[in-house]
């Protein structure tokens, strides 16, 4: 990551503007390898100001494809916090610029979960799970699509 | 070629960091890895 991904200046720019980064030797810190439950390095937590987590990276990742689950991660993390337009925002982002990724397949299941939220809409669930089962039919993401009955 | 350190500011610790999420509205980005060589 030091060598290839984190000296990309789309990295470093997409980084910079949207987290707080910081950095964990996990040799000089096993506590808190302990407590986010580092098993493996590279391995990078996207969590809130009080410690929780909220998306997890693991493994090492060339530029774009960071990005994209860097992104992914943010949606993650405003989805967790109830602000389902701009988590919709991310997973559309991801969708759109990393058309035919893996990345983008997750991104469209967690679309329809951000659009449906805010009011219980099937529709935009389906809308969402229907162009991931399109675009990504062998993709786990549309294996999991399933339409609820229930609320959540 | 530019260096992880000249484009990258990483924050000297997580509660620093917290504190730095808190005030910005920011989600916390935690690098967890081996020391360099």
């Amino acid at each position: 990551m030091d060598t290839v991904t984190y000296p990309d200046e789309q990295v470093a720019r997409f980084l910079t503007d949207h987290f707080v980064p910081a950095r964990v030797r996990v040799k000089e810190h096993p506590s808190l390898v302990g407590e986010y439950l580092v098993s493996w390095t590279p391995n990078v937590v996207i969590a809130d100001d009080r410690g929780k987590v909220h998306y997890r990276v693991e493994g090492f990742l060339p530029p774009e494809e960071f990005v994209a689950y860097l992104s992914l991660g943010l949606g993650r993390y405003w989805l967790d916090r109830m602000e389902f337009d701009r988590a919709a925002g991310r997973f559309e982002e991801v969708a759109g610029l990393h058309d035919g990724t893996a990345a983008a397949a997750e991104a469209l299941y967690w679309l329809g979960v951000a659009r449906y939220k805010p009011a219980h809409d099937k529709a935009q669930l389906r809308a969402a799970w229907q162009q991931l089962a399109r675009d990504y039919p062998d993709s786990t993401w549309a294996r999991r699509a399933r339409i609820p009955d229930v609320k959540h | 070629m530019a260096t992880t350190t000249e484009l990258i500011a990483w924050e000297s610790s997580l509660p620093d960091a917290q504190q730095r999420a808190a005030r910005e509205e920011r989600a916390v980005l935690l690098d967890f890895s081996a020391a360099p060589d």
